[in-house]
């Protein structure tokens, strides 16, 4: 092999190999956050793709949660009354960011507050807040 | 004469200013940048890498990114970005230079050859014959309706185009250890097929500049590869024709030319360049007219048409048929597949028999005009692709500014455009880029089509028969401007 | 003497279609208000074409028969919402004859990009103008052939 396979071959390694590891390990790597804030991502698709994942959100009481809400296919909406949360819509590849701290104990529903297909009223999910 | 004395004639020819046969000009001797590039062997490999890496990301992206094509780049930067490059610059102007840097059979290629970038005349693989039946357009033509069919389906699904272009990649990797040379590129890619018949239109040729060289020439290594006698000779070493053509053997049109440039680098002489030319000149080459082209020329422009109806029209229950909906898709299926197969040949067939008939003569068969004057349908079917190309890239490459900066719509912001909004782009005038466009493929498609009857009839019953087939383009354009426009 | 006729046909078809297009302009209908209910589904409006006449007042009263919406008027600038259960009202005076392309502006499905509603404005001068062109041009080019193989 002379010289300029050699190169070429780096170049065709780093592009399939070294470059999907990469972007794996950048979007899985822990990302750090500041002391005490659970992030947790919630891709939402309709009812009938999956409706909420998680669907059943668990943390612990005082912590400070940030949701971030991204759809993966319609208009959805984001509803946890019980804290107080009730977002715009949220529009496909514009993900929406909630806050809040667990200062209640106990389970609570939150759901999808505008039609996004024929089971909407089935997009439920629970946040568990554990002491 | 001996092959020095070749080799200085050649040399004497490329010493002179610019050649200049009728209206061509060698690109090569106007650009010596050009040459001296064309002249690396690494050149081709530098045109893969960046396309290589927009696959990559666009296989990962398709398979593992957000399912919602706006927001995917596989589909933002495959259907929308790709393709408006292919089909308003990279075929109008540049004839099949996107073959040369197209991705999908590198890997097969670099298998093939042992190499990616350096000239090695021993391969791998088994190196066999393509089948002497299967040496036409027919399974391409076959592959692109099957993918235009299912094209609502594929243009809108991140994991469908993701899944597609593996799958070509792999089938091209099995084909190029298989069979010699780029069997897939040239028999069995679906988009080659097109790409050939409209490079025929393009401004651009590679062809051999002094046809007494080629005919002197022994060692052919334009299409058997560089071999250690041509060497001794001249060339720096390159592939016989991956495409099955023989570029010193006269080749005279750029359908199945990859413009990959091999034989410019095998040719000991440096007998073979790039010229510029006016355009359209291929498709008045009789030597080439043939029935499974013919048959692109009724899919491609048939496709156009239908695509203009089901996708941007308004009609939704066409859209949720196309969507595959049931049932409805086999209504939909015999409406695309009836219109592309026997309407648009019927009417063809129509026409052709009309012509025929103008003309007052028996001596041409029904089935050579039929053929022929398929080919005055390239440019009107180019220029009503472009068009109906504008009405969904314009609205909707937007997209590619957010999903450059999130292409898998995992919410990342590379390059701080994450947000921007889906703005379309000149709203409301694009029908009045889309009248002058396929005013221009009318004007041209008649050209050619008058062109074509004179190599098809004598002078008299060809100015006859110009007029039938005259009002049949007029009529092809009026559909495009009724659905564009009305 | 056939070069001669051929032009005196063109000047012919060329001055009816003027006279024609002139008579058509002159009777154009007064403007008025027109309003027209719009069902928004996944993936197209219904009706998916409507009519009116340059310089009418359009109201569309668009409502969503499954899931969020929106409605983008190609070149009149107006990008509203429909999210369901809620009507969405846009007022707009047609002023530019010919096709206008509305689209939806909210992501709603794979389809969403080819969700196209259509409103005519009438007298559509650039389908007949184009049209009339093409004609032209298509035998301009014949015309030029021909002369271009005497030479």
């Amino acid at each position: 092999m002379r010289r300029a396979d050699v190169v070429a071959a780096i170049v065709v390694f780093a592009i399939v190999v070294l470059l999907p590891v990469g972007i794996f390990a950048y979007q899985f790597k822990e990302k750090p956050h500041p002391e005490g804030v659970r992030e947790i991502t919630v891709i939402i698709h309709t009812f009938e793709h999956g409706g909420f994942q998680p669907a059943r959100i668990v943390v612990r009481k005082g912590e400070r949660v940030r949701l971030k809400l991204m759809s993966y296919d319609v208009t959805h909406s984001f509803q946890l009354l019980d804290y107080d949360i009730d977002t715009d819509l949220i529009f496909p590849g514009q993900p929406v960011v909630v806050e809040f701290v667990a200062s209640e104990e106990g389970t609570f529903p939150f759901q999808c507050n505008i039609k996004c297909s024929p089971s909407h009223q089935n997009m439920v999910g629970q946040l568990i807040v554990e002491p | 004469m001996d092959d020095e004395a070749v080799g200085a004639k050649v040399t004497r020819v490329a010493e002179t200013k610019p050649v200049k046969i009728g209206w061509k000009r060698d690109l090569l001797q106007l650009a010596p940048f050009l040459r001296w590039l064309v002249f690396q062997r690494w050149f081709q490999f530098t045109l893969i890498v960046p396309n290589l890496l927009a696959f990559t990301i666009v296989i990962l992206s398709g398979i593992f990114g957000i399912p919602v094509g706006a927001k995917n780049f596989s589909i933002i930067f495959v259907w929308i970005v790709w393709w408006a490059l292919l089909i308003v610059v990279l075929v109008p102007f540049g004839a099949r230079v996107w073959c040369a840097m197209c991705p999908i059979p590198a890997f097969g290629e670099w298998l093939q050859r042992k190499s990616f970038v350096s000239f090695v005349s021993q391969g791998l693989g088994l190196g066999k014959r393509w089948p002497r039946q299967l040496r036409n357009l027919w399974l391409a033509n076959f592959g692109f309706l099957t993918i235009a069919l299912f094209s609502p389906i594929v243009t809108t699904r991140p994991v469908v185009t993701g899944f597609l272009l593996l799958g070509l990649m792999a089938v091209a990797v099995v084909m190029h250890l298989v069979f010699e040379r780029r069997a897939f590129c040239r028999y069995l890619c679906p988009v080659g097929g097109f790409l050939g018949l409209y490079s025929m239109a393009a401004p651009v040729e590679l062809r051999r500049i002094d046809a007494e060289v080629c005919r002197q020439c022994r060692f052919k290594s334009c299409y058997r590869g560089s071999t250690p006698e041509s060497l001794k000779v001249g060339g720096i070493g390159g592939y016989g024709c991956p495409n099955f053509e023989f570029p010193g053997g006269g080749m005279e049109r750029n359908t199945y030319c990859l413009l990959c440039t091999e034989c410019v680098k095998a040719c000991p002489y440096g007998n073979i360049t790039i010229n510029l030319r006016p355009f359209g000149t291929d498709l008045l080459v009789e030597k080439g007219w043939k029935l499974d082209e013919a048959f692109k020329a009724f899919i491609m422009l048939g496709s156009a048409i239908l695509y203009s109806i089901i996708m941007i029209g308004p009609w939704g229950t066409l859209k949720s048929w196309a969507n595959l909906g049931g049932w409805g898709f086999l209504g939909y299926a015999g409406m695309f597949l009836g219109s592309i197969l026997v309407l648009a040949p019927g009417l063809h067939l129509g026409m052709s028999a009309l012509v025929r008939k103008i003309a007052g003569t028996r001596s041409v068969p029904l089935s050579e005009v039929f053929v022929n004057t398929s080919y005055a349908l390239v440019p009107l079917g180019l220029f009503g692709w472009i068009a109906f190309s504008l009405a969904f890239v314009l609205p909707n490459i937007s997209y590619a500014v957010s999903v450059l900066s999130d292409p898998f719509g995992w919410g990342w912001d590379l390059f701080g455009t994450k947000s921007y909004p889906w703005t379309p782009y000149a709203p409301g005038i694009v029908p009045y880029l889309q009248v002058p466009l396929l005013l221009v493929g009318l004007a041209w498609s008649v050209f050619v089509g008058t062109g074509i009857l004179h190599k098809t009839f004598e002078e008299a019953q060809a100015r006859k028969a110009s007029v039938p087939l005259t009002a049949y383009l007029i009529g092809g354009t009026l559909v495009f401007l009724a659905l564009y426009l009305g | 003497m056939q070069r001669n006729r051929f032009f005196f046909i063109g000047i012919a078809i060329i001055v009816l279609g003027a006279a024609a297009a002139g008579f058509a302009w002159v009777h154009r209908p007064a403007p008025t208000e027109r309003e027209f209910e719009i069902t928004a589904r996944q993936f197209a409006f219904d009706p998916p074409r409507i009519t009116v006449n340059l310089g009418d007042t359009v109201i569309l009263r668009v409502r969503s028969e499954d899931i969020t919406h929106g409605v983008y008027i190609d070149g009149y600038g107006i990008d509203v919402k429909v999210p369901p259960q809620e009507e969405a009202e846009i007022t707009f005076v047609a002023n530019r004859p010919g096709k206008i392309r509305y689209r939806c502006s909210a992501i709603c499905g794979p389809l969403h990009p080819f969700m196209v509603g259509e409103i005519i404005v009438r007298p559509n001068i650039p389908l007949a103008g184009s049209a009339f062109l093409a004609m032209v041009v298509g035998v301009v080019a014949l015309g030029y052939a021909w002369w271009r193989k005497e030479a």
